[in-house]
């Protein structure tokens, strides 16, 4: 018996976090909100960017930033919530003043098309359930040329070692795909927050990926948070194991790898992935 | 006749007492029925489905009913309960996200909840009862899996016991077969639903309560 056909369904059900659930409650967002819109050439969409400008901005400065994937999605709200405990940890001297830029959706597709067009792997198993179009290399294409150059040209932002991304479940999966693709001489971030990937998609294709980078370099110089939470079953924690296993395997020399596991559920976990993710990249972590 | 046979067949095939069913055809009148109060013993077979799995079991409950108020076309009463509840969520069965066969193992969950809600009898439907319950109790899930995917040479354990306060909605209606046997058809979901989480499991039940 199979519930397969059922997938996309209990996937978007996840994605909109039911109108009953109990929103995460991340406290006062402090600063200001700012909305564009960008076109990209490399995914041949538009993106609705979300810019929150901390308290105490310097045009003339250098803010660390974050890149929040599924800023708007149901009441995960991921963007209010990394802002949020931006502004607290900013209010208790524990982080600077950081930017948050939330890389959302127009109408259409929608963060739900989005982000399964944008974050999945490209099919090379042919297990992807049929979530995901793997629009990933566009995507990371439109990250990494587009969206920081029209940043740096527009925001006083600080330089790749003090930018992240954070991404949950699927975006979770594009983050630590992100994290594959780094080059050391032109990376547009250097630290991830890895929450609750979904390292299931396409029958761990992410560990052929990690494997042909592996193959490729010898170093992996960045700062990767990576963390889960204990309730999410087999599919997730036994994957978030292996992939931190066989990077700690590695040997690599400029790799910073922490690795977190909470209990909690899928959906809970973006509240500690994101809070410790934030004090342990810009916080006394540094 | 019919129905009686169908509940005696039904109580035993969940073990519960027969005598109940040797009483006479029921009374169809709403009033006959809104006397008690009445405790009432219940089994049935679980069907579960939550986050993208689905489970079975069984459940017993103890309920009382008492009469609340009497009116021409209805007649309401205060139904309480204690319900035990079993399934058995095997990840082989419908194993999310994965590909065939890389995962083994399940979930056992285990509930002890009260209930409390009104009911409701229409006097145009007499043999029928429902009634709408808040419940709250505990949820225990002893979760044990081996995932193992040949592909990227990839296994491991998942052993896992959280036990969890759940509160929820229980919607029942039960078709009186004969004087004190009734065919009960529940359908139960926690509130609020939080998806992906230990309680996010939508429960239903058809079995046989008897009066007692």
């Amino acid at each position: 018996m199979t519930v397969r056909p059922h997938l996309s369904a209990f996937a978007t059900l996840c994605a909109l976090a039911a109108a009953g659930c109990p929103a995460p409650s991340p406290g006062e967002l402090t600063g200001t909100v700012e909305s564009h819109t960008l076109s990209s050439q490399s995914v041949g969409d538009d993106y609705v960017l979300t810019v929150r400008v901390p308290p105490g901005y310097d045009a003339a400065g250098a803010h660390p930033v974050v890149f929040q994937l599924d800023p708007y999605l149901g009441v995960l709200q991921e963007f209010a919530l990394t802002a949020s405990y931006a502004s607290q940890l900013e209010a208790d001297g524990v982080i600077e003043p950081t930017l948050v830029v939330g890389v959302g959706y127009p109408e259409v597709p929608g963060p739900i098309e989005g982000r399964f067009r944008d974050y999945s792997l490209p099919d090379a198993n042919g297990d992807t359930l049929g979530l995901g179009s793997g629009g990933a290399p566009a995507f990371y294409d439109f990250m990494h040329d587009e969206l920081t150059p029209w940043l740096e040209d527009h925001y006083a932002v600080a330089g790749p070692s003090d930018r992240a991304l954070f991404g949950h479940s699927l975006g979770g999966l594009f983050t630590m795909y992100a994290a594959l693709q780094h080059d050391q001489d032109d990376p547009f971030v250097e630290r991830f927050v890895v929450a609750s990937p979904s390292f299931w998609y396409d029958s761990g294709s992410i560990f052929q990926i990690e494997q042909a980078y592996a193959d490729e370099a010898e170093d992996l110089g960045l700062d990767l948070f990576l963390a889960d939470g204990l309730y999410e079953g087999p599919e997730m924690t036994v994957y978030t194991d292996a992939m931190a296993e066989r990077l700690a395997a590695r040997g690599y020399a400029s790799l910073s790898l922490t690795v977190q596991r909470y209990e909690v559920d899928h959906v809970r976990s973006v509240e500690p992935c994101f809070r410790e993710g934030l004090e342990h990249h810009f916080g006394g972590a540094r | 006749m019919k129905r009686v046979a169908f509940a005696v067949s039904l109580a035993l095939s969940l073990g519960l007492p027969t005598t109940a069913l040797a009483a006479e055809p029921p009374d169809d009148t709403a009033a006959s029925r809104a006397q008690g109060p009445m405790l009432e013993l219940s089994l049935a077979p679980l069907y579960g489905f939550g986050g993208a799995r689905h489970g079975f079991g069984g459940q017993a409950g103890l309920g009382m009913f008492s009469p609340l108020w009497q009116g021409e076309g209805s007649t309401g009463s205060l139904e309480l309960g204690l319900l035990l509840g079993y399934d058995h969520e095997s990840y082989g069965r419908s194993d999310r996200f994965l590909g065939e066969g890389q995962v083994d193992g399940g979930t056992h969950r285990i509930e002890a909840l009260l209930l409390a809600g009104p009911g409701l009898r229409l006097a145009a439907m007499p043999r029928v009862r429902s009634s709408l319950q808040l419940y709250g109790g505990w949820v225990q899930a002893f979760m044990h899996a081996q995932l193992d995917n040949e592909l990227q040479s990839i296994s491991g354990d998942y052993e896992v016991s959280v036990g969890v306060f759940s509160t929820g909605l229980a919607l029942t209606h039960r078709l009186e077969l004969a004087q004190r046997v009734g065919l009960d058809l529940q359908v139960r979901a926690p509130f609020p639903m939080v998806p992906a989480a230990i309680t996010s499991y939508v429960f239903a039940s058809l079995g046989v309560s008897v009066g007692l």
